[in-house]
């Protein structure tokens, strides 16, 4: 079933994995009310720094620690103005994004004036029996640490979302602020806190993308991964369960584009998986009884019996790079008009906490 | 007053529980409090009232350490203590209740309780959720401690927050307005709760503004006026009549029934009207009535059966599954759609969240209705100099006081603001006036107020709708009203030889 | 934001945006500073850089135009508290639109050509925000996120489009044909970046300043913005209006796409020629504190910044890169001012600040 093999998959948990961080923290600043639009700025400062400390230290820990600290620095940043200041979060979130873009390409230059060089990354760390299951052995039981890590994570962060006594005060912040404050818990300093850790989860994903997977730092080499990472969150309604999901979709659909420009034609099997989702949200919008939900029925039809057509005609197009690039964003969007208004959605989120 | 205090509280508080002297507090030039005593006996009810304004919430909120007061002292069990926080209140064992229950709804009952435990110690749940079940029993409180709270009626809401605060080991509870969202027979519940906790030992104060419900369940009454106190006095002493004068200054007789009128034509006609789409509220279910010139129509229930959707549908927001609502200009023509707003006024629920935008200026508040319409505006351009008139002339004959028509409408009091929202709707005599809980909130002057505009209103052969909770209120203003249980209206009583338990039964759906 | 403030009140917002750019300022002379540069020629350099001689001043007042332009629309969007992130996406949509119309299309007289052209850009950048307006409307998903995903989405479209459809096949390199004659916006001063454009974009931008301040709609548009739910007790439907200030404001940012292909240094289509106008657009209608009149100052600010930075490499040995250091710390300090007037407005007036009101506003 070209070209969803075993090497697509492993490809689809690898990109998968900054995505998985950085929506980790991000989970755990909206469960807290802030919605952290900076988060693709403290990713790239994450990355930059991360190879810059990596380079000089000749240490890839060096390199991670460094660039834990400067995500968290940029969630301090972020907290201080947002949630000190009370600025916008919003607005805090785009400025942060640009003072970040404009500062590492700034210190990229002063730092390294003929660019970066490929250093040393993360080896892959095979745990032996499980990497030899045929298929996903190689994609889940291959990773480097910060692979591991990652989905270590998650789960430690969704345990502490339900069984702590921080988790209880993030998720009452969130939703009720002032019940939150009413029971002793002081709500602004829980937002410093969650907002400062979603920062290190971000250096540390944009960690994984310098120092952990390729090597190097390119200008602006986030691409988007943290707006992908917010959106990823509405997507997978504000749970760890479907944050985790929601990265491997997201993953798998990075994963597919980069085969597809491998390819000279778009295999039949791709043609296939569309018809398969469109009939899945078909199915889903039938069980639904909502108007809204039932105007989608035509059109997802439509496409199911379009993608059969493309099934057996195998028609010998190809897609431009750049359109396969923008398919995930365009994935972005679907999940966005899919979820809808969400009951699950922290109720103050991106609202500043009312003080007395 | 200092010095002048001739009742109960001067005498030294040994059998005092909670204990404030002196208390002041202003806010900017705004005097919440100034210079209060109080004090609450060991197994006592003791009802806080006043107005709007009269510093009763303040008060609270700095016996239960959410603000610090500038002056006085606050002592419980005879110690002088600083609460700086709930915190403190809490470990002195003051446990607050407030009006808008400080619950996060999409937590368990098990969790709220749990809030505020140190950080990195896990919420032992699974033995926090029995400890809680056995204690909940025996107060006999009984609520399901793995409910998430979003789940749980109103009531039972409340019963969640009694249970939180003794858990914490509250010995004194503090109560703010606990019957403004209770039902009748929730309000009968809360009386018998109230009462087992003052057996169990338990000292309450709670604030309400229904003089009657304060009678009924309280030990002890202090009425506040304007930051100060007036006096104690015990309720076996009082009665509605000498409260109000305590709290107004003045006698003030809002309850009087109407004058009879004769209802002349129509205004407005529901058949058989039906809803889908409300989200926080009950759908209409065959909803039939007419109003007439010259006649004030009640709808009547407890909030959650309808109402909302029904003054919904009464202002065109919502789209009928079943059913029309016609408006007459005349028993023969019906009002085309584009001018049933400027027919209709409508003094909404509240007139903060839909009456009015508490950020812009009075004159923006003034003319959000007219706007559109000459001479505030001609072809699309807003004329300020003809608004400007409109608006000084508005203020003039509502006597809207304000500092000046750009003075931003967060400024004005409570009654100003209800004032400027009633002239914007009532100005060019509409046809129809729906009015949807029109007092709640207000002080009794304000309520006066209303109420004059409602009466004069019908007296001119207006049209009233008025949806209202409050049972005295549809009793006193309208002509015939209907009980909505529901979605589905009751038949339609009139108020006069009109049975109560069987209204209250209605309201609960009991008699169905 | 009062309708019409008082006169001291008014004059809180300037000194709060002033208070906030100076912190920005120094912060970036402080890194300036800290990495060896002599802040003297730093400035010297900007300045000259932007004003020494007329083709540099020139280029500065052009880059006004999509500057003021993208500002206007986010402003139009914020009146109902929505939230245009997705300029510089419209600002391609508009400009891919403009200049297919300006290569492609053959008209029998000149100036229809450019009037064409130009409204090819206005609707461009209006569908585009339509996209995400449409969105919102039927699904409630929130704007900021769908526009920050179109951005996306149209930075790789062009991408592929001037590789691809659109490539000019004679050069060989990643970018369309130059428009026809016809359809290009005369130069105002021969051989100078600026154009007749700005003289039709100042009055849009006025026209769009009485439209809001003064016309029923712009009375709408700022009761939604006030409150949403009492407009729909009005009859003012939040939705329709909230859907037609996005349109608005896309195709202000679509117009200003036009402006960079028919009115530009070149006039090909080619990558990033939207060259974040968009979110200079946002950094000055903060700054400006969402006045159109304040616009002027702040954009001619940003203006000037990115000209003269341009020429800091050049001059002064700094990457150019420092200007969206300086432009990220302005956005984060306008921000955080707004707090600063607050408290100035609450001690003026001394009056309890009132409860929150109404449900929170919710971002997503």
């Amino acid at each position: 079933m070209e070209p969803f093999d075993a090497l697509w998959l492993a490809a689809s948990v690898r990109l998968a994995i900054p995505l998985l961080l950085a929506a980790t923290g991000e989970l755990i600043s909206e469960r807290a009310g802030v919605l952290n639009l900076g988060l693709e700025g403290m990713m790239l400062s994450g990355a930059f720094v991360g190879y810059w400390a990596a380079e000089g230290s000749g240490s890839i820990t060096a390199g991670i620690m460094a660039a834990i600290l400067a995500g968290g620095f940029g969630g301090l940043l972020m907290a201080a103005v947002a949630i000190g200041l009370r600025g916008d979060q919003v607005v805090v979130g785009i400025g942060l994004n640009i003072l970040a873009l404009g500062a590492t390409n700034y210190a990229l230059e002063r730092a390294f004036p003929e660019g970066s060089l490929p250093i040393d990354r993360l080896d892959p760390i095979a745990i032996p029996v499980l990497s030899e299951i045929p298929w996903i052995g190689g994609a889940l039981f291959e990773q480097n640490l910060l692979g591991y890590v990652a989905f270590l994570l998650i789960g430690a962060v969704a345990l502490m979302l339900r069984r702590t006594g921080l988790g209880l005060e993030i998720r009452a912040t969130g939703q009720n602020p002032s019940a939150a404050s009413a029971a002793g818990v002081n709500p602004l300093r829980t937002q410093w806190v969650s907002t400062s850790i979603a920062g290190a989860f971000a250096g540390l994903a944009g960690a994984y993308l310098s120092v952990g997977s390729v090597g190097v730092f390119r200008e602006a080499m986030t691409s988007g991964r943290g707006f992908i990472a917010v959106a990823i969150l509405v997507f997978g309604r504000w749970r760890p369960a479907g944050v985790l999901v929601g990265a491997l979709l997201f993953g798998a659909a990075d994963a597919l584009q980069l085969r597809l420009q491998a390819e000279s034609a778009v295999p039949a099997s791709v043609w296939m998986l569309i018809g398969i989702i469109a009939a899945l949200l078909f199915w889903r919008s039938l069980r639904r009884t909502e108007v809204v939900a039932l105007r989608t029925l035509g059109p997802l039809a439509a496409v199911f019996v379009a993608s059969l057509v493309l099934v057996v005609v195998r028609p010998d197009v190809s897609i431009p790079s750049q359109i396969l690039l923008a398919a995930q964003y365009v994935v972005a969007l679907v999940a966005l008009l899919a979820s809808r208004r969400e009951t699950n959605m922290p109720r103050f989120l991106a609202t500043p906490v009312p003080r007395n | 007053m200092p010095g002048h205090q001739d009742d109960i509280s001067s005498e030294p508080a040994k059998s005092a529980v909670l204990h404030a002297e002196g208390i002041a507090k202003a806010y900017g030039s705004l005097l919440a409090c100034s210079d209060v005593d109080f004090d609450l006996r060991a197994g006592e009810v003791h009802a806080l009232l006043g107005e709007n304004g009269a510093g009763k919430s303040t008060l609270m909120k700095i016996l239960c350490g959410l603000v610090r007061p500038d002056r006085g002292t606050v002592s419980v069990h005879g110690q002088p203590m600083r609460l700086r926080s709930p915190r403190d209140a809490k470990a002195a064992g003051i446990g607050m209740v407030s009006q808008h229950f400080e619950l996060v709804d999409n937590l368990t009952v098990c969790e709220n309780v749990a809030l505020g435990i140190p950080w990195w110690r896990p919420s032992r749940l699974s033995r926090l959720a029995s400890e809680l079940a056995d204690f909940s029993s025996q107060h006999s409180l009984e609520v399901s401690p793995h409910a998430t709270v979003r789940d749980l009626p109103i009531g039972l809401q409340q019963r969640v927050e009694i249970v939180k605060a003794l858990f914490g080991g509250a010995e004194i509870l503090i109560m703010d307005e606990p019957t403004a969202v209770l039902s009748p027979v929730e309000w009968t519940g809360l009386q018998q709760v109230i009462r087992s906790l003052v057996d169990d030992g338990k000292s309450i104060v709670f604030t309400d503004h229904k003089l009657h419900e304060a009678l009924a369940v309280a030990d002890r009454c202090t009425v506040l006026r304007r930051g100060r106190k007036i006096g104690t006095v015990d309720a076996s002493d009082a009665d509605e009549k000498t409260l109000a004068r305590m709290m107004v200054g003045r006698d003030v007789s809002l309850l009087s029934r109407n004058t009879p009128n004769t209802p002349g034509d129509p205004v407005l006609e529901l058949r058989s009207v039906s809803t889908a789409s409300a989200a926080h509220d009950a759908n209409l279910d065959d909803v039939s009535f007419s109003v007439h010139r010259g006649e004030v129509f009640g709808v009547a229930g407890v909030e959650g059966n309808g109402q909302s959707t029904l003054a919904d549908v009464l202002t065109g927001l919502v789209v009928l599954t079943e059913g029309e609502v016609l408006h007459y200009a005349s028993p023969e023509t019906s009002i085309p759609g584009d001018e049933k707003r400027s027919a209709t006024g409508l003094i909404p629920a509240d007139r903060h969240a839909v009456g009015s935008a508490v950020d812009r200026s009075l004159r923006d508040n003034l003319m959000y209705r007219d706007f559109a319409t000459a001479p505030l505006s001609k072809r699309g351009w807003l004329q300020f100099g003809a608004i400007d008139q409109h608006c000084t002339k508005l203020c003039e004959q509502f006597d809207i006081r304000a500092p000046g028509l750009h003075a931003a409408f967060s400024d004005l009091s409570g009654g100003n603001q209800q004032k400027a929202v009633i002239a914007r709707e009532m100005h060019n005599n509409p046809e129809l006036l729906v009015a949807v809980h029109p007092t709640r909130g207000l002080d009794v002057g304000a309520i006066e107020f209303v109420y004059e505009v409602i009466r004069t209103f019908r007296g001119a052969g207006g049209a009233v709708a008025l949806i209202s909770e409050e049972l005295d209120e549809i009793l006193a203003l309208s002509d015939r009203f209907v009980v909505l249980f529901k979605g589905r209206p009751s038949e339609v009583i009139r108020p006069d030889g009109a049975n109560l338990t069987d209204i209250g039964l209605k309201m609960t759906g009991a008699s169905a | 934001m009062s309708w019409q403030p008082t006169r001291s009140a008014a004059f809180r917002p300037v000194l709060a945006s002033g208070v906030a750019l100076c912190l920005a300022l120094l912060i970036s002379a402080i890194i300036l500073v800290f990495n060896d540069h002599d802040l003297g020629t730093v400035v010297n350099a900007v300045f000259q850089g932007a004003y020494g001689g007329t083709r540099p001043a020139a280029s500065t007042l052009s880059k006004l135009i999509p500057i003021m332009l993208c500002a206007t629309g986010w402003i139009v969007a914020f009146r109902v508290r929505r939230i245009n992130i997705g300029l510089e996406g419209q600002i391609i949509a508009g400009g891919l639109a403009a200049g297919w119309v300006g290569i492609n299309v053959e008209m029998p007289w000149g100036p229809a050509h450019l009037l064409v052209a130009v409204a090819a850009g206005l609707v461009g950048g209006a569908l585009y925000a339509g996209i995400a307006a449409w969105m919102w409307a039927r699904a409630g998903a929130s704007e900021i996120l769908t526009t920050l995903m179109l951005n996306l989405i149209a930075i790789q479209v062009l991408a592929w489009v001037i590789r691809g459809p659109m490539q000019d096949k004679g050069s060989g390199f990643a970018r369309s044909e130059s428009v026809r004659d016809a359809a290009q916006w005369p130069e105002m001063f021969a051989g100078t970046a600026l154009h007749w454009d700005v003289v039709g974009v100042v009055a849009l931008i006025g026209l769009t300043w009485l439209v809001l301040a003064r016309t029923t709609l712009g009375f709408r548009f700022d009761m939604v913005g006030a409150n949403p739910e009492m407009s729909r007790h009005m009859d003012v439907s939040p939705t329709r209006f909230g859907v037609l200030a996005l349109l608005i404001s896309g195709a202000l940012a679509g117009l200003a796409g036009s402006s960079r292909i028919l009115a530009g240094e070149v006039t090909t289509v080619s990558d990033n020629f939207s060259a974040n106008y968009g979110y200079d657009g946002i950094v000055v209608a903060l700054l400006a504190r969402n006045s159109i009149p304040g616009l002027l100052p702040a954009a001619l600010l940003i203006a000037t910044l990115r000209q003269g930075g341009g020429a800091l490499q050049s001059r002064a040995g700094v990457s150019s890169e420092i200007v969206l250091v300086v432009q990220g710390l302005i956005i984060l300090a306008v921000a955080a001012s707004v707090l600063l007037e607050h408290r100035w407005g609450r001690q003026r007036s001394a009056v309890p600040v009132p409860e929150a009101v109404g449900q929170p506003a919710g971002g997503l």
